[in-house]
C-alpha cells in the first residue's frame, strides 16, 4: 500500500472517528513508550543516560498515526519515563523524541521515515549531550553531567537503540496497522 | 412512549454470544481468543468504521470488560456525570452498598476485583445509567454470583422495567440462571489423595498511590491444619471472599506474609499450577500451538507430552465442528483454556487448580471438560482443584474446601469430605 | 492526629504548595549551592576536599529523610534497592570504560573519581525523590477536576482525562501480566522447563526464549491495553454530547 494511500486512509479514520479514539489510541501509546522505557533499562554510564526500547512505540506511533501524533507520543510517553530516576534528561528528551516520532510520521516510504526517526535520534542526543548541556552546565550545574567526548561514546549504544527501535516499529507497522 | 421488552438469548459457544453481543452494541468488543491478527483486524475495523455511539447500559462478556476505568469510584462517578454534575462520594459509596460492595473496594483496581464483585460493580453502574440509557444488555449477568446475591439482579431488572426500558440478556447455554437444563451425566471419577498443609498465612497488599490508589488490605486464613484431601476437591466460598487469593497462595504467585500454605502429592511432587479464570488474557493473545511451544521451547519430551494432552482433549468435543477440522486454525476459547490445561499438566504438578472453569463454556462443555481433565490428571497422579461458587460443581467434588469471611480482614477454612466418594 | 502526619509531603494542601515545597527540596540535586556551602562549613573541621566528598552523602541522606515518612519504611526501602541498584551499575561500568578509553576521557583520575562518587549519591537521592513526586499528586483527583471544567474548557478537559485514565490503565495491564508471566515462569528470566540440555545447547534456547518472550510481551501488552479502550471512548464521547446537550438547555 502506498503512503500517500495511507495517508489518506489515516484521515478518513479520524474524520470518521470521533476525537476522543484519537486521544484514547495515542495516550495508550505514550503510555507504552513510558512503560517500556522504564522497564527496560540499561545504563549508559557515560553520559548518565540509558539505553531502553521505547523507541519501538515511537516509531510505530508516527507510521501508524501519522507525524502529531508520533510527536506527542515521543515528546509526552518518553519524558515521562525520565522523569521517573532521570529528571536531567527531560528537556532533551522531549525534544529529540517527540522529533523522532514527527520524522516518522512524515509521508514517505514507510521504511525510510523509520530509519530517518532512528538516524534523527541518534543526532539529536548527540547534539545535547555533546554541544548542548556542556554549554548550559556551565550556567546551570544540573545540565553538567555529559561531555562531548561520552557524547561520542554514546553514539554506538544510542544507533543500536535506534536501529532496534525502527526494525520494531516496523515490523509492529506491519502486524498491527496493516489490517483490512 | 417505548415498550419494555425483557428477552434471553441463548448460545452454545462465547464466540457466538460475543458475535451476537457486538451486533447489538455496536461496540466492539474482540475475541482475544483468534489471536492477535484477527485482534488488529477487529481494532481497525473499529477504527475505521462510522462513529456510532452506544447509548445502551452494558455487561460486557468479560464482566471487566465494560469496566474500562481503573477503579469502581471512577467507573460510577463516570456514569452519574451525565445525570449529577459533580457526584460526591458519599453518592458513589451509596451505589456500592446498594449492590453489597464494601465502599473500601472503591479505590481498588478494578483488575484486583473477584468475578462476583466486579459483576455488583456493573450492576451499580446500569443503575447509574438508568435514567439516561436507552436500554440495557446484559451478558452472563449472574455467571458470577452466588445464588444469595440474585436479588440484586431483580432489583435491576425491575427498576430498568419501571422506566419503560428494554432488557436484553445473552447467556450460554445451561447458565444456572437462565436456562437451568443441567445435564444428567453421571460422572464417576475415583478420588485421589494429597497433603495440604495449612498454617495461618496472611497476605498483606500494599499501598499503591500510582498510577491508581488503592489503600493497603491484608488477608488472615485462620486456620492451622493439615489435611488429606480427596481430589477433585472444590474451594468455594461468597463473592469476594479471597478465593482467588488463596488459589494464588497456592501456586505462588501471591507472596505469603506470614504462616505457611503447601501442598503434597503422593509421588512427592509439591508444586501447584494454575488456571486464572481470565484464561484469554492468560494465554498472553498466544494461539494455543504457539503457547505450548513457547513454554516448552528447551523441552522436547514435555512439549510432545503437552501437544498429546491438548490433542486427546480436543478430541472429547465431537460436538465442535471447528475443533474437530483437521487444519486446525480456528482458536477459541475452549480450544485456550484446553492448551493452558494440557501446558499445566505436561509439568506433572502436585496440584492443577482450576479457577471458575465454566467461565465462557456452555454448561455441557463445561462439565465435559472438567470431567475429562479429572479423569487425565489422576491417572499422571495430579489432584485437581475446582475453584468456583458454583453449586453445579459439587457433583464433581470428593471433598471440600469453604472459605468464609469471619470479619474484614479475616477468613476462616473449613474441610468436609463426602463420604459417598 | 499522628504527629508523624505533619512530615507526610503528599498530605499538604494546596496541591500547588506540596509541588513548590518538592521543587525547594529536589533543588540540591540539580544545583552545587547546597554542596558547596555545606562544604564551606565542612572545610573548617577537615580537608576541603574531603569535606566537598562529604557533602554529597549529606545532601542525599536529607533527601531520605523527606521522603522517608510519606513513603513508609517498606515502600522505601523497595525504592532505596532499585536506586541502589542503578547507582552501582552505573558507577561501575563507568570506571570500567574510563579505564578501558583512557584516551577518550582525558579526564584525571581524582576528579573522575569524584564525578563517579557525585554521580552515585545523585542517583541515590534523584531515584526516590522522583518517586515520592510522582505518588504524591492523586491522579484521581486530576481527572475529577478536569471532567467538571466548564465551557470552553469542557472538551479539553477531557480529553486530558481520558489520556490519563489510559496512562492508569496500561499501569494495572502491566500488573496483571506480571502475575500470568510469575505463574508460568517463576522465575521470571528463565524458562520453566529447560529439559536434559548440555550448556550450550541451554544458552541459545535461553536466548531465542528471551526474544520470543519480548516480542509477546510487546504483543500482549499492546492487545490488553487497546482491549477497553472502545468502551473507554464510548463512554467519554456520551459525557461529551451529554455536556453538550445540557449547555444547550441552559442557554
Amino acid at each position: 500500500m502506498s503512503s500517500k494511500f495511507y495517508q489518506k486512509e489515516i484521515r478518513k479514520m479520524t474524520s470518521q472517528k470521533s476525537k476522543f479514539a484519537q486521544t484514547a489510541l495515542i495516550s495508550a501509546l505514550a503510555a507504552l513508550t513510558a512503560v517500556t522505557t522504564i522497564m527496560v533499562r540499561v545504563p549508559i554510564p557515560a553520559t548518565n543516560g540509558y539505553f531502553n526500547i521505547g523507541d519501538v512505540f515511537i516509531i510505530l506511533a508516527g507510521l501508524w498515526l501519522g507525524p502529531k501524533a508520533g510527536l506527542i507520543v515521543g515528546a509526552v510517553g518518553s519524558s515521562v519515563a525520565d522523569a521517573v530516576g532521570f529528571p536531567v534528561y527531560i528537556p532533551a528528551t522531549f525534544a529529540v523524541k517527540g522529533l523522532e516520532g514527527l520524522v516518522a510520521g512524515l509521508p514517505i516510504k514507510k521504511t525510510v521515515a523509520a530509519l530517518l526517526a532512528a538516524i534523527v535520534m541518534v543526532a539529536g542526543y548527540y547534539v545535547f549531550e555533546a554541544f548542548i548541556y556542556p554549554m548550559l552546565g556551565n550556567r546551570i550545574p544540573m545540565f553538567a553531567i555529559t561531555t562531548p567526548e561520552a557524547a561520542l561514546i554514546a553514539l554506538l549504544p544510542n544507533a543500536v537503540q535506534g536501529i532496534a527501535g525502527a526494525v520494531g516499529g516496523l515490523a509492529l507497522w506491519h502486524s498491527i496497522a496493516n489490517k483490512k | 412512549m417505548n415498550s419494555a421488552t425483557y428477552n434471553i438469548y441463548t448460545f452454545d459457544t462465547f464466540e457466538k454470544l460475543v458475535d451476537r453481543f457486538v451486533a447489538s452494541t455496536g461496540l466492539y468488543f474482540p475475541k482475544l481468543s483468534e489471536g492477535k491478527d484477527s485482534f488488529f483486524k477487529g481494532f481497525y475495523n473499529w477504527l475505521s468504521a462510522e462513529k456510532k455511539n452506544s447509548n445502551f447500559a452494558l455487561i460486557a462478556p468479560e464482566p471487566s470488560q465494560a469496566l474500562s476505568l481503573p477503579n469502581p469510584a471512577q467507573v460510577l462517578y463516570s456514569a452519574l456525570k451525565p445525570v449529577i454534575n459533580s457526584p460526591s462520594e458519599d453518592c458513589i459509596f451509596e451505589y456500592l452498598y446498594k449492590y453489597g460492595l464494601d465502599p473500601s473496594i472503591s479505590t481498588q483496581p478494578i483488575t484486583t476485583l473477584s468475578g462476583g464483585e466486579m459483576l455488583l460493580l456493573n450492576y451499580a453502574k446500569a443503575e447509574a445509567q438508568a435514567d439516561y440509557a436507552e436500554r440495557f444488555i446484559a451478558s452472563n449477568p449472574i455467571f458470577w454470583l452466588n445464588s444469595s446475591r440474585y436479588h440484586y439482579w431483580l432489583n435491576l431488572k425491575e427498576l430498568y422495567s419501571s422506566k419503560q426500558k428494554s432488557i436484553d440478556v445473552i447467556v450460554l447455554n445451561g447458565d444456572t440462571y437462565f436456562d437451568n437444563t443441567d445435564s444428567e451425566n453421571d460422572f464417576n471419577i475415583k478420588p485421589l489423595e494429597f497433603k495440604l498443609s495449612i498454617q495461618e498465612p496472611k497476605v498483606c497488599f500494599p499501598e499503591i498511590r500510582f498510577p491508581i490508589y488503592h489503600a493497603a488490605r491484608a488477608i488472615s486464613y485462620k486456620c492451622h491444619k493439615e489435611i488429606i484431601v480427596k481430589s477433585p476437591f472444590l474451594i468455594t466460598g461468597d463473592n469476594g471472599v479471597g478465593k482467588s487469593i488463596f488459589s494464588g497462595m497456592l501456586s505462588s504467585i501471591v507472596d505469603i506474609n506470614s504462616g505457611n500454605l503447601s501442598v503434597e502429592a503422593i509421588n512427592g511432587a509439591a508444586s501447584c499450577r494454575l488456571v486464572f479464570q481470565e484464561a484469554v488474557s492468560q494465554c498472553f493473545a498466544l494461539t494455543p500451538e504457539i503457547l505450548i511451544s513457547g513454554v516448552f521451547c528447551a523441552d522436547y519430551e514435555k512439549k510432545l507430552l503437552a501437544q498429546n494432552f491438548f490433542q486427546r482433549l480436543i478430541s472429547e468435543f465431537n460436538n465442535h465442528e471447528e475443533l474437530q477440522m483437521s487444519d486446525n486454525n480456528i482458536y477459541t476459547l475452549l480450544s485456550l483454556k484446553i492448551a493452558l490445561i494440557a501446558e499445566r499438566l505436561a509439568d506433572k504438578p502436585a496440584l492443577l487448580l482450576l479457577d471458575e472453569p465454566g467461565w465462557g463454556l456452555s454448561c455441557k462443555d463445561a462439565q465435559l471438560l472438567v470431567y475429562k481433565v479429572a479423569l487425565l490428571a489422576h491417572e499422571l497422579g495430579i489432584a485437581l482443584g475446582i475453584v468456583s461458587h458454583q453449586p453445579t460443581w459439587h457433583k464433581f467434588a470428593a471433598s471440600k474446601l469453604t472459605l468464609k469471611r469471619l470479619s474484614q480482614n479475616e477468613v476462616d477454612i473449613e474441610y468436609e469430605s463426602f463420604k459417598f466418594f | 492526629m499522628n504527629r508523624l502526619n505533619f512530615f507526610k509531603i503528599h498530605l499538604v494542601k494546596p496541591f500547588w504548595l506540596r509541588f513548590i515545597i518538592f521543587i525547594i527540596v529536589g533543588l540540591p540535586l540539580f544545583s552545587n549551592f547546597p554542596a558547596l556551602f555545606i562544604s564551606q562549613i565542612l572545610s573548617k573541621f577537615f580537608n576541603p576536599e574531603f569535606a566537598l566528598i562529604i557533602s554529597y552523602p549529606l545532601i542525599s541522606f536529607f533527601i531520605w529523610l523527606f521522603c522517608l515518612p510519606s513513603l513508609g519504611l517498606n515502600k522505601f526501602l523497595d525504592y532505596m534497592s532499585a536506586a541502589f541498584l542503578m547507582a552501582l551499575t552505573t558507577v561501575i561500568t563507568s570506571s570500567l570504560l574510563q579505564n578501558l578509553f583512557p584516551f577518550i576521557f582525558m579526564e584525571n583520575a581524582y576528579a573522575a573519581s569524584v564525578r563517579l562518587l557525585r554521580l552515585y549519591f545523585n542517583v541515590l537521592a534523584v531515584f526516590p525523590w522522583s518517586l515520592t513526586f510522582i505518588n504524591s499528586f492523586s491522579p484521581d483527583s486530576i481527572i475529577n477536576a478536569l471532567t467538571q471544567l466548564r465551557t470552553p474548557f469542557r472538551e479539553a478537559g477531557l480529553h486530558f482525562a481520558l489520556a490519563l485514565r489510559v496512562f492508569q490503565h496500561v499501569g494495572t495491564v502491566v500488573s496483571k501480566l506480571l502475575l500470568i508471566w510469575k505463574e508460568r515462569y517463576p522465575s521470571l528470566l528463565v524458562m520453566r522447563h529447560t529439559g536434559e540440555n548440555k550448556k550450550l545447547k541451554f544458552i541459545f534456547a535461553w536466548v531465542r526464549w528471551l526474544a520470543y518472550s519480548v516480542i509477546d510481551w510487546v504483543y500482549a501488552s499492546i492487545i490488553l491495553t487497546f482491549e477497553p479502550i472502545p468502551a473507554m471512548v464510548n463512554e467519554f464521547e456520551i459525557l461529551s454530547e451529554r455536556n453538550k446537550k445540557n449547555d444547550f438547555s441552559e442557554k
